[in-house]
């Protein structure tokens, strides 16, 4: 699956911890997100999405294999 | 929910207990002084316990927030599994005045994994549900 955490990120100029603290897990968790090496549940992509105030399909999406 | 932090005093408490219990294993295998009866076997018992709560102080008392990965949930599910037993030992203890060394040993060997696989199974299953999986 594909994410645009860091972009949104990097728009918002938000760290990964100021990410990680505001949705409530671990700074690892965000950087294994960011690398696809992570599959967040539906609550926290919901969470992560809002923090965005954008929906969840701008910030993940669903690649050809998925 | 977080997983049960202690606070940072904690970790010198359970260094020093780290401390009687080793000082308290040496003293009684080498026999030192010579105990009998109820002295030995609170000796040992207090030994075992205080080496086991030792660990729990020591390592909770570093974890700083709940983490999401599978490297977490193990070291969480054998401080909680560490726990029950330290807690079931005392209330031994205090119950049977005093409980059989080997008969504790025994004990602890068989329960200890089953709690591990037990906890951390749930545990990861919760984590799992609110967090996702790691690919």
């Amino acid at each position: 699956m594909i994410n645009k955490i860091k972009i949104e990120r990097a728009v918002k100029g938000v760290t990964q911890q100021e990410l990680a603290d505001a949705v409530g897990v671990s700074r690892q968790t965000i950087v294994a997100i960011e690398k696809k090496k992570f599959l967040p549940s539906t609550p926290l992509a919901i969470k992560i999405s809002r923090y965005f105030g954008k929906k969840v399909e701008d910030i993940f999406e669903l690649e050809e294999e998925d | 929910m977080k997983y049960l932090l202690l606070p940072k005093w904690c970790r010198p408490v359970g260094w020093v207990l780290l401390i009687y219990g080793i000082v308290a294993g040496i003293w009684y295998i080498s026999r030192i002084c010579d105990v009998n009866g109820w002295k030995e076997t609170l000796l040992i018992d207090s030994c075992l316990i205080s080496i086991l709560l030792s660990a729990v102080c020591i390592v909770c008392a570093r974890l700083k927030r709940e983490d999401e990965f599978s490297s977490a949930t193990r070291l969480v599910s054998l401080l909680y599994s560490f726990y029950i037993i330290a807690i079931l030992a005392i209330l031994g203890c205090v119950i049977f005045n005093g409980m059989d060394f080997i008969l504790y040993l025994c004990v602890m060997m068989a329960l200890c994994p089953i709690l591990f696989v037990a906890i951390f199974c749930g545990l990861k299953k919760r984590n799992d549900i609110l967090y996702g999986k790691e690919v």
